[in-house]
């Protein structure tokens, strides 16, 4: 009976010690100034004065408080007020438990004409996953420190964009250049509106000097990470550039 | 430090009870939502994978007092439970039970844990497969709820229909 016992502890220890999540900054210190709700299963950005026309699905990386994101996701609906944004809540903060989540945020959004899906670290490979099976319901993928499981989006004539840091201890940036060849044809931006035009059936890769795995989202330092040479608000800003021009693009 | 102490707390518990406990009882849930914070919002809302050890206190009257990691919007709680259950055999194969039960542990956040808490109420049909096993499937009402959480997320608690199936050992 003891030894069923320390059996149990084991693999609750396990459990304890591989499910703890990193907790966001508190809510009052994100200053959010666009109309922010939140349900069960969602949390919703969207502009006080306009209806928003586009759509951006947001998959978390693993095991980030959903909340990490909202301070530079509300930034950029400063920057496009068409835009809607709903990031999507992961059983245990687990993309890869619910990556068909998003489409239910389609079925609850007809009026919106076009989606893009967007996904930090793990949330980007299961982005990756929901386009895969639903291929024409999508626009746009953006990964932020992401890559593809496979190479099912190879010949999706959907447009990509793959934001990564230089001093990314997670998706090294060797990770991101090995990764290459399982996504459309790839294009190096020089600045954050270089882009090749038309978007659709080419991969963007634009890499964030001076920054890391972490600073994509709120939610303090990251194990295994490396340090990051600039500030996070330096980071999230370029971040906000790109994809805001990427979106006037597409 | 509080997480060690919640650990402690939990296998204390569980210990207490060894040498007089009479059933071992593990249990899996599944959980489908009624309330988010003070909205109606209905849809699948995780689960949990529990173990109890039930001691009996009366021919249909046992606590119970186990452990639980279960998946919530806000990620994952680990808690340490205690209960009483009430049994009342209807056939010699079939038993009604009811169940209370609180938790009162964690949700697992790195650096800085939050406590959380909940409160059950479930009742099903136990079947007996054998004269030392038991399986049970049983629902009714569970609350969750994180009170620091209230700093991070706007949803610090829900009501859900659990149904859960467990199988229970006669030790």
């Amino acid at each position: 009976m003891n030894g069923l016992f320390k059996n149990i502890g084991l693999f609750l220890g396990v459990l304890f010690l591989s499910n703890c999540s990193s907790l966001a900054e508190p809510l009052a210190e994100l200053n959010i100034g666009n109309k922010y709700s939140e349900t069960a299963d969602w949390l919703i950005l969207e502009s006080q004065t306009e209806a928003p026309t586009t759509g951006i699905i947001f998959y978390p990386g693993a095991l980030v408080d959903p909340h990490a994101y909202l301070s530079w996701l509300d930034k950029l609906i400063n920057s496009n007020k068409k835009l809607l944004i709903v990031t999507v809540k992961m059983p245990a903060n687990l993309a890869v438990l619910n990556s068909q989540g998003g489409m239910k945020v389609i079925k609850n959004y007809p009026e919106i004409t076009r989606w893009i899906v967007a996904g930090h670290s793990l949330g980007g490979t299961m982005a990756a996953q929901l386009i895969s099976k639903h291929p024409d319901k999508f626009k746009g993928l953006i990964f932020l420190a992401s890559y593809p499981a496979n190479n099912t989006l190879k010949n999706w004539n959907g447009a990509i964009l793959s934001i990564h840091a230089s001093n990314d201890g997670l998706s090294t940036v060797s990770d991101i250049e090995k990764h290459k060849t399982d996504l459309s044809t790839a294009t190096v931006m020089n600045s954050i509106t270089d882009f090749h035009l038309p978007l659709q059936n080419k991969t963007h890769y634009f890499e964030i000097m001076g920054g890391n795995h972490a600073q994509f989202g709120s939610y303090g330092v990251q194990k295994n990470d490396f340090v990051a040479t600039i500030s996070k608000e330096d980071q999230q800003n370029q971040v906000i550039g790109i994809i805001t021009h990427f979106i006037e693009n597409l | 430090m509080r997480r060690i102490y919640y650990l402690i707390f939990t296998f204390v518990l569980i210990f207490t009870f060894e040498n007089q406990a009479q059933e071992l009882s593990v249990n899996i849930q599944t959980r489908y939502g009624i309330l988010a914070g003070n909205s109606f919002e209905t849809g699948g809302r995780g689960g949990s994978f529990g173990i109890d050890y039930l001691y009996q206190l009366k021919p249909s009257l046992q606590t119970v007092v186990g452990a639980e990691m279960s998946l919530v919007p806000w990620g994952t709680n680990l808690s340490g439970n205690l209960g009483l259950k009430y049994t009342k055999e209807i056939s010699p194969k079939w038993n009604w039970t009811l169940k209370v039960e609180t938790q009162q542990g964690i949700a697992l956040f790195r650096m800085n844990e939050l406590y959380a808490w909940g409160l059950s109420g479930i009742g099903g049909i136990e079947y007996k497969l054998s004269p030392k096993s038991i399986l049970s499937i049983c629902t009714g009402l569970s609350y969750t709820s994180c009170p620091a959480y209230k700093s991070y997320g706007l949803i610090t608690n829900y009501l859900d229909l659990p149904v859960e199936i467990a199988y229970r050992l006669k030790l």
